[in-house]
């Protein structure tokens, strides 16, 4: 497709993916020991990701030029050609679309924030790579859609693939400016 | 069931307060012995890495002592992790390049375990995956 070689390239800068694995990883310990209870760590997780999401959605239209997608399946699919291989560097697959097109999976095989991660017994409910639901989240909103992302099955927790669900709540209508008064 | 018994009895991570992270035995002999001989080899090693002094030292230290039939062998980091691998003797006494590039593999599975967000340096390793590669590159000398 030649929307997706239009990335400028020399514009993403690299760093090293380990400082950044590993950066990630203090940070979800940190949080552990802060919070103690896992579900409050998710929500943090997906919080923060929110905040990321409703920024990086200006750096990613920005260095990809891609204009508006017709419709959710062209979204999709450059989310997972064009967004996440621009920012983590891996394409996870799309699947597993529902019968009103509303709803797919992304597939990882492999994922870059999880490289060396073991969770300890005991926190089997830490949904490690939450960050991203939240930023899918907070991009699309920019875009005007509202999404609920979850992880359905992740590799860390012992299932067999990392599956995150990715549904389409609404489309949302530009809201009229809050007044001056 | 491996074929034949690899030729390692016995594989120790000790950390750098000489505190044992981590001792795994492949025979039916008790932990305890192990224990033992592991921590015996810790004064050899002391004493090698101090003869060495100055100039580059090796992190391989080859063959620290023997005690009844086993040869123990060891390897420091850089960072005063030990790595202390007990052999039995046998006849087909292994290479030195061998048992090297052991070390070298097993510090990689060691860093690898290290960089896991959740393991406390200077905690005993109870990580399983560990157990098992570490298992499994014993087995497969």
């Amino acid at each position: 497709m030649a929307k997706a070689s239009n990335i400028r390239l020399a514009d993403v800068k690299k760093i090293n993916s380990e400082l950044f694995t590993l950066t990630y990883g203090s940070l979800v310990a940190q949080l552990i020991k802060d919070y103690e209870d896992d579900d409050e760590v998710n929500k943090q997780l997906e919080k923060m990701g929110y905040n990321v999401g409703i920024r990086l959605i200006e750096d990613f239209l920005a260095k990809s030029g891609i204009g508006m997608c017709a419709d959710f399946k062209e979204t999709a699919d450059v989310i997972s050609k064009v967004g996440f291989k621009m920012f983590l560097g891996v394409i996870p697959t799309v699947s597993n679309w529902s019968a009103d097109g509303k709803e797919f999976s992304l597939l990882f095989d492999d994922n870059p924030l999880t490289d060396f991660v073991e969770i300890p017994p005991g926190h089997q409910n830490l949904l490690y790579s939450n960050i991203i639901c939240g930023v899918l989240r907070g991009a699309l909103e920019m875009v005007q859609m509202r999404v609920e992302c979850r992880f359905l099955r992740d590799v860390l927790r012992g299932d067999d693939a990392t599956e995150l669900r990715v549904k389409l709540v609404e489309l949302l209508q530009d809201e009229a400016p809050p007044s001056d008064e | 069931m491996p074929a034949f018994d690899s030729m390692f009895v016995c594989v120790a991570v000790v950390g750098k307060n000489n505190d044992p992270l981590f001792l795994k035995g492949f025979t039916d002999e008790a932990e305890l012995k192990f224990h033992y001989i592991v921590h015996t080899s810790l004064d050899v090693v002391e004493d090698k890495v101090a003869n060495s002094g100055k100039g580059n030292p090796e992190m391989y230290l080859g063959h620290l002592y023997s005690i009844e039939d086993y040869k123990v062998y060891g390897y420091i980091t850089n960072s005063k992790n030990k790595f202390i691998v007990v052999m039995k003797d046998r006849d087909g006494v292994p290479k030195d390049n061998e048992i090297k590039s052991f070390f070298r593999r097993l510090h990689v599975v060691f860093a690898n375990m290290f960089c896991n967000p959740f393991y406390t340096p200077g905690q005993p390793i109870t990580s399983e995956s560990f157990g098992r590669t570490v298992a499994t590159l014993a087995s497969s000398l």
